[in-house]
This record gives structure tokens, C-alpha cells and sequence, in this order.
């Protein structure tokens, strides 16, 4: 025991380090966000001065306002109007991280969770986020891996890199270019609903699954959420 | 034009009302500045006007079948009134007015000149109030303000609103996309109005207006989209497999923590041992 004891203590603290510090490394990265180029932050549409002059001073409740809006309301033609196909997504790219995949038009299950395809090759559109250059978050979600196929359309997504470029095909034929400027990962409670607005620029959001895998519940424990903005 | 002022003439007849909101409306973020938001709907057939507010004009020019941008308008009481277009407020009589109408601070009102059952003009304020959704739902609401009977209304050839009657409203709520509806007699499949595609939009009230009149066959369909309301995915189930998880179990650090540790006491133990020797 005596003689053996020198050399233990070296072979422990060598095994303290390696399991630290493996354990260091394998944990997930706090992801990155960029500040999008101004380039990039479409311009929000903006209402008519007309309608958005705002009163100049609020009364009290009881008095009666003396000071309607002095300019010109805007007022449109209110006849229903026929529902006007916009182009959708059909295809995502992501040469950098070898993604070439086709999109579906999705939209919730009946839990309530979004209908990411069963096929992991394929990649949802959540059909009621934004349409690509539409004010608001394109919502494009993908597996990570499925128990059929293994590894999924965005398998590598968690290893995205700012400035990588995503480019969206649309069912007209064209295509829009994305830079991504943010990479976080979010407890799948708490997935911000924000990212389903359909307000502000127009943003494009790829969502998978990632963090720490349940055996029991064969889950994952967080989504990998990218954002990229148009160039 | 000139149909149009003789329209104009017939209306002059028509009773100064007093209206009150249904002050429903609960509060939301404008309800901190005393405004509210209002929109206004010429629902009168042959007829453009000026719409007044407290004497002042509001809407100028204001075609039938046209929806003013919704406009943030200092709470309070409001006496409303209907001039033909270009008429003098001072010498003419309006063709419709409705005196203490109550815009409550926070609300989002629409208020509708149209025609009555009989046939006669008035104004009714309705309060938006979108319903609380579940992701991909919608919900239609649809306003009778025609010179009609009681309706029903179908969509995609069922009865979703029924028993429907001039000055009332109806929401149901249905799963957002594009629907065909139309307008039938109550109780009956006799079409008064439509069909037309109606696209509901997701997370959103629709508002869908009967108005016109039946009996001089112009009835028509008029839309209105109020926001809000609306819910995100319950959540974006992607992965199954555990293939991505590359992290090391939690254990590995704490063994890590323990296997130092020893280490360290051991080598200490080892010094003094050293040391009595």
C-alpha cells in the first residue's frame, strides 16, 4: 500500500483532470449573437402620418374631447379580398453545414406542438409564422436526429457559425439569402414566442432540438435556435 | 351625384339615437393614455358623406363600403353626426347622429353607419374584443348590419352563426385558412349574400360585415381584421435519438472533483507519513 501510494496520487489527479475537464469541453456553448448589418434590418412598414398622428393631450375622462385628429383618416375599400397566394418556402440550404433539404408547409398537431416533418430529411414550415420577406420570423423547424434515420436535416445546426449564409428556395423558383447573426440554445419550455411574431423585420428562425438527451423520455432538453437576417 | 343627394334627402328624416359602449372592454396598454381605438365603416349604401365628431370633421368624403385605418382618439363621450358630402353642418340637418357615444380608454371600438332592419340609418358602435387562441385557430366574427331578416351563416356549406339579426354579432372560432362562406336565410339554404372566399387569418379576429339591403338587392360583404389574441406552438418536438447529445454526463465532472481531491490527500498523507519516518 505504502509503495503503491506515490504513484496513485499522479494516476488520480490525472484522471480528476481528464474527466474535468472532458466534461468541460463536451458542454454545450452559450451560442453568440451579432448585431445584424443595417443593411440587413428591413425597414418596418410604417403606418400613414394620417393615421398615426396621435392626439395631442388626453382629457379627462368625463369632458368631452374637443380635438379629433385634424388630418385626413385613411380609409381603404372594405369588399373582402380574394386571398392572394404569396411564395412559400420549398427548399433549405445550408452549404456550409451540408444542408440541402425540402420544406413542407406545417402547422400544429393536435397538442398544440408545431408538426415538424416525421421524415428527419425534410424540414417544416410553420405555415403560420411569416412568409419569407414578410414582416416577422420565417419559422423553419427540422429534426436533429430521428430513431429511423439517424442523424436529421439540421443534425449540425447546434454548430452554426455567425456570418454563415442560409439561402431559402421559394415555389416561384426565386431564392432569399440569409446571414445568420445569432445561435442560442432555449429549455424547451421556455422557447420564446416571439419568435413566431409576425411583426418588425423580416427574420428568418431554423429551430431544432438539442442539449442533453432523456433516455426515459427520449427528448431532448433544449431547442438550438438560429436567427438569420436577409442580405 | 346627383342619386346621391336625393338619397341624402330621404335621410334626413332619420331619429338622433343615444348610444352607450358596452364598456367591456377591458384595459390594454392605451388604456394608460385615455385613448382608444376606433374605426369607422360606412355600411349605408348610395351615399357619401362627412362624419362628424363633437362638431368637428372627422371623415371627410366617406364612401359606402369603405373602413377607416383604426385611429387612436382620446377617450370620452363623442355626439357623432352624418352629413351628405359637402354639406354645411351649421344649416343642414344630419342624416344620421347619434349624441353621448362613450369611447371608453383602452377599447377597440368599430363604429358602423348602416341600415336598420327597416331599412332606416343608424349608428352602431360595436367593441372588438379578440378571443384568446390556441396556435392555428382563428376566429370569425360576423356583424348583421343589413336591412335584412334573421340569417345564418356557412361556412364551407354548414351553418357555423345562426339566428342572426340586425344589430347583432356572432364569433365562432375555426381553424385559420381560407373558407367559403355565405349568407342564408335563417333556417333555410336560400343565399341572400355570397358565397366568397374569406381568408381567416391566423391568431387574429376577422370581422365579416353584412350590410346593404336586401330589399334593393345591394347587400354585400365588408371584412375588418383585428389582431392580437393569437398563441405560439406549444413547443418543436425535433429530435428522437439522442445522437446529438455530446455532452458528458454531469457525473463525469463530480468524479473528476472526487478523483482530485483524493489525490491531493493522498499525496498528503503520503508527505507526512514521509515526514514521521
Amino acid at each position: 500500500m505504502r509503495r503503491a501510494a506515490p504513484l496513485l496520487a499522479p494516476a488520480l489527479a490525472l484522471s480528476g483532470v481528464a474527466l474535468l475537464g472532458g466534461w468541460w469541453q463536451a458542454r454545450p456553448d452559450d451560442g453568440f449573437s451579432v448585431a445584424p448589418a443595417p443593411a440587413a434590418v428591413a425597414a418596418p412598414v410604417l403606418a400613414t402620418g394620417a393615421a398615426a398622428a396621435p392626439p395631442a393631450a388626453a382629457p379627462p375622462a368625463a369632458a368631452a374631447p374637443t380635438t379629433p385628429p385634424a388630418a385626413v383618416v385613411a380609409r381603404r375599400d372594405a369588399a373582402p379580398v380574394p386571398p392572394r397566394p404569396v411564395p412559400v418556402p420549398v427548399r433549405l440550404r445550408v452549404a456550409d453545414l451540408g444542408v440541402d433539404a425540402p420544406v413542407d408547409a406545417v402547422g400544429v398537431d393536435a397538442e398544440g406542438v408545431l408538426e415538424v416533418p416525421a421524415d428527419g430529411d425534410r424540414v417544416g414550415w410553420y405555415r403560420w409564422s411569416a412568409a419569407p420577406g414578410a414582416p416577422g420570423g420565417t419559422v423553419l423547424a427540422g429534426h436533429v436526429d430521428t430513431l429511423a434515420e439517424g442523424p436529421g436535416a439540421l443534425y449540425e445546426l447546434a454548430a452554426v457559425e455567425p456570418g454563415t449564409v442560409v439561402e431559402v428556395v421559394l415555389d416561384d423558383g426565386s431564392t432569399r439569402a440569409y446571414a445568420v447573426v445569432e445561435r442560442r440554445s432555449h429549455p424547451k419550455s421556455e422557447l420564446p414566442a416571439e419568435l413566431f411574431t409576425r411583426s418588425g423585420p423580416s427574420t428568418l428562425v431554423l429551430v431544432t432540438c438539442g442539449g442533453r438527451f432523456d433516455e426515459e423520455t427520449r427528448t431532448y432538453a433544449d431547442n438550438v435556435v438560429v436567427r438569420a437576417s436577409p442580405v | 351625384m346627383r342619386s346621391t343627394r336625393a338619397r341624402a334627402a330621404a335621410l334626413l328624416a332619420a331619429p338622433v339615437v343615444g348610444l352607450s359602449l358596452p364598456v367591456a372592454a377591458a384595459g390594454t396598454a392605451s388604456a394608460a393614455t385615455g385613448s382608444a381605438t376606433v374605426s369607422v365603416l360606412h355600411a349605408v349604401p348610395g351615399l357619401t358623406v362627412d362624419v362628424y365628431a363633437n362638431a368637428s370633421e372627422l371623415i371627410p368624403d366617406f364612401e359606402p363600403g369603405t373602413l377607416t385605418d383604426p385611429q387612436q382618439l382620446p377617450a370620452g363621450s363623442y355626439d357623432l353626426a352624418v352629413y351628405p358630402a359637402g354639406a354645411d353642418p351649421a344649416s343642414t340637418q344630419p342624416a344620421i347622429s347619434a349624441n353621448g357615444v362613450q369611447v371608453p380608454a383602452g377599447a377597440n371600438v368599430t363604429v358602423v353607419a348602416h341600415l336598420d332592419a327597416a331599412g332606416a340609418p343608424t349608428l352602431t358602435p360595436f367593441v372588438n374584443t379578440p378571443a384568446d387562441l390556441a396556435a392555428g385557430q382563428a376566429e370569425l366574427t360576423v356583424r348583421h348590419v343589413a336591412a335584412a331578416p334573421a340569417v345564418d351563416v356557412r361556412a364551407g356549406g354548414q351553418p357555423v352563426l345562426t339566428g342572426l339579426t340586425n344589430p347583432g354579432e356572432a364569433s365562432v372560432t375555426v381553424p385559420a385558412g381560407t373558407v367559403s362562406a355565405d349568407v342564408v336565410l335563417a333556417g333555410t339554404t336560400q343565399v341572400a349574400l355570397g358565397p366568397a372566399d374569406l381568408s381567416l387569418e391566423e391568431g387574429a379576429e376577422t370581422i365579416v360585415y353584412a350590410w346593404g339591403s336586401a330589399e334593393a338587392a345591394n347587400l354585400a360583404l365588408a371584412t375588418q381584421v383585428v389582431s392580437g389574441g393569437g398563441s405560439a406552438p406549444g413547443g418543436v418536438p425535433s429530435g428522437e435519438a439522442g445522437l446529438a447529445d455530446g455532452g458528458w454526463p454531469a457525473w463525469t465532472a463530480g468524479a473528476g472533483g472526487l478523483a482530485l481531491g483524493g489525490a491531493a490527500l493522498l499525496a498528503l498523507s503520503v508527505r507526512r507519513s514521509r515526514a514521521a519516518a
